[in-house]
């Protein structure tokens, strides 16, 4: 809830044309303002966002620092496309209108979003920085678009002169699919300086995530959060049963040849990493397949994870000793089910019907083969048990 | 905003201008209480009336303003302040519009076209006044300008500010 008159610099020069952010930069650049204006005003209703352009016929202040949400929305309409940006003339331009600022106990802070290729030496832009220092304003930069030699170190170095107390941040964004206002919601720039607008940028990154990407498990935690939590729960306990099955079967895998090894390292990277749900499909892939080249011995290794699994989950664990006692019976059935899996096509389908697996993916196409040269029959619980496990989720 | 809006369809080219005292008066109080011993001047707005060449200022007002003083184009002119005042000055007097603007100067500087240029979004042909806070003789105090197109080379226009005579 800091108290603050921000004074945003545009980039509205031709460089912003280029489409490779959104729709196009500058309209990136616009969404991006808006939110950031949202979020001021937001954090504390005391805070007054002006806005300028740097670029065309020179610097000029389309707002001054006001609390009028309209008034800055609608300044952002019909802003022509043009020239050059200024970089050194609008952040003074800018401290010269926070100088007049109404309210003078408010916190000074400039964000500039830097697009195009700065022209500036470094030398001036660090003489601005300390002038800014000096006056106690504090500076965030964007570093989007262009980068061209040269820029990121002026920028920050720009940073260095002007920081003070690591008040001021520099993000560089690079182009992808993420919109431009989004990734800036994770950034310090919204998060302010560890307080402030945190509510608003929450649940703005929520919305924004819900909207293109979907909750980590489809569920929003907001409107379910037991379920949440139950899926949050058992996505955990497979990724702790899959690092354990990935130990053991390093040490097993490690009298075998080639195929084995590669799959661990894959398999041992996957398991650490293993944040989001595609890496989670591959590992229980990768578990299966690792645990069907597996030679028979490691049934003991079954029955530690499964009672691995027994401690977490009493139900779970019910459903597996059924299948472990299944499995003991009817061991006729494996012959057909180490059948199908050898068979190429029906793996193919298999994998092509897992969300997230790739099946031109390198690692996966390793297990593959490696399967194809190994013919041993396969334990009907590594089957049961990793069919089951998919069903669970 | 309306503000821009001006009730003249054909702007005439200046030939007079006449400063009532009260504009006088208050801009030389407000440079002694803001400015009086800096180097920096101020700058307002001009409100009056303009009829067949000869232009009234009738009334006046400051508004914050700041330059750099090592570089002069480095400037910033609240004009947000000037739309609000100019408003609230239309619902006294409405005969009173936006004739131009004003400085102490004491003398012309190189950024005036440019804060100029910005006064043509209010009004046609704007009259730049520089008031003389501190003469040194007995005479009139003010210096009347306005601006005049000249193409210089194909591609750019110029403007060249003139003195009114007044």
């Amino acid at each position: 809830m800091v108290l603050e008159a921000t004074m945003i610099c545009i980039d509205n020069s031709e460089w912003m044309r280029n489409g490779d952010y959104g729709p196009s930069r500058f309209q990136a650049q616009a969404d991006a303002v808006n939110l950031i204006c949202g979020a001021k005003t937001q954090s504390n209703p005391e805070n007054t966002v002006g806005v300028l352009t740097m670029a065309g016929k020179g610097v000029r202040v389309l707002v001054t620092p006001t609390s009028d949400l309209g008034k800055i929305l609608a300044c952002m309409h019909g802003l022509e496309i043009g020239g050059e940006m200024n970089l050194a003339a609008g952040i003074q331009v800018a401290q010269l209108a926070l100088k007049h600022r109404q309210n003078k106990k408010q916190q000074q802070r400039i964000i500039v979003f830097a697009g195009s290729p700065v022209k500036h030496e470094k030398k001036t832009l660090e003489m601005i920085g300390k002038k800014l220092k000096k006056n106690s304003v504090t500076l965030d930069i964007v570093n989007f678009g262009e980068d061209d030699e040269g820029k990121t170190e002026k920028l920050e170095a720009l940073l260095a002169a002007v920081n003070n107390n690591d008040t001021s941040h520099i993000v560089h964004i690079p182009a992808g699919p993420n919109a431009l206002s989004d990734v800036l919601l994770s950034t310090p720039i919204f998060t302010g300086d560890g307080e402030g607008g945190s509510g608003f940028a929450a649940s703005a990154a929520a919305a924004a995530a819900g909207g293109i990407s979907g909750f980590e498990f489809g569920v929003d935690p907001n409107l379910d959060p037991e379920l949440a939590l139950a899926l949050r729960v058992s996505m955990e306990e497979e990724r702790a049963r899959q690092e354990a099955a990935a130990k053991k079967a390093a040490e097993e895998s490690s009298k075998q040849e080639k195929g084995g090894e590669e799959q661990d390292a894959t398999m041992t990277e996957r398991a650490s990493e293993g944040a989001s749900e595609a890496d989670n499909k591959k590992n229980e892939f990768l578990a299966l397949a690792m645990s069907m080249d597996e030679p028979a011995s490691s049934h003991d290794l079954q029955d530690t994870e499964m009672s691995d699994a027994a401690t977490e989950d009493p139900e779970l664990a019910l459903a597996l000793q059924l299948s472990v006692q299944d499995s003991a019976k009817d061991s006729s059935s494996q012959a057909d089910m180490s059948k199908l899996l050898a068979d190429q096509s029906f793996v193919s389908s298999i994998l092509a019907s897992l969300p997230g697996v790739d099946p031109n993916d390198p690692s996966v196409k390793e297990v593959l083969a490696s399967m194809q040269s190994q013919s041993e029959p396969q334990q009907k619980q590594d089957e049961d048990k990793a069919p089951k496990e998919e069903d669970k989720k | 905003m309306d503000v821009i809006k001006t009730q003249q369809i054909s702007p005439r080219p200046i030939e007079k201008v006449i400063v009532h005292p009260l504009v006088l008066l208050s801009i030389v109080d407000n440079y002694n209480r803001v400015a009086k011993d800096t180097r920096k001047r101020v700058i307002g707005v001009l409100l009056g009336t303009s009829f067949k060449g000869t232009v009234d200022v009738t009334n006046s007002y400051a508004v914050p303003f700041e330059e750099d003083e090592k570089d002069p184009s480095i400037w910033f002119l609240d004009h947000n302040y000037h739309e609000s005042m100019f408003s609230m000055f239309k619902r006294i007097n409405a005969k009173e519009h936006v004739v131009g603007w004003y400085s102490t100067g004491p003398k012309l500087r190189e950024n005036d076209l440019d804060i100029h240029r910005l006064f043509h979004n209010y009004v046609p042909n704007p009259v730049l006044v520089i008031i003389d806070v501190q003469p040194k003789e007995l005479g009139i105090p003010t210096k009347a300008y306005y601006d005049v197109e000249e193409v210089k080379e194909v591609w750019t226009i110029r403007m060249r500010l003139l003195c009114v005579c007044v």
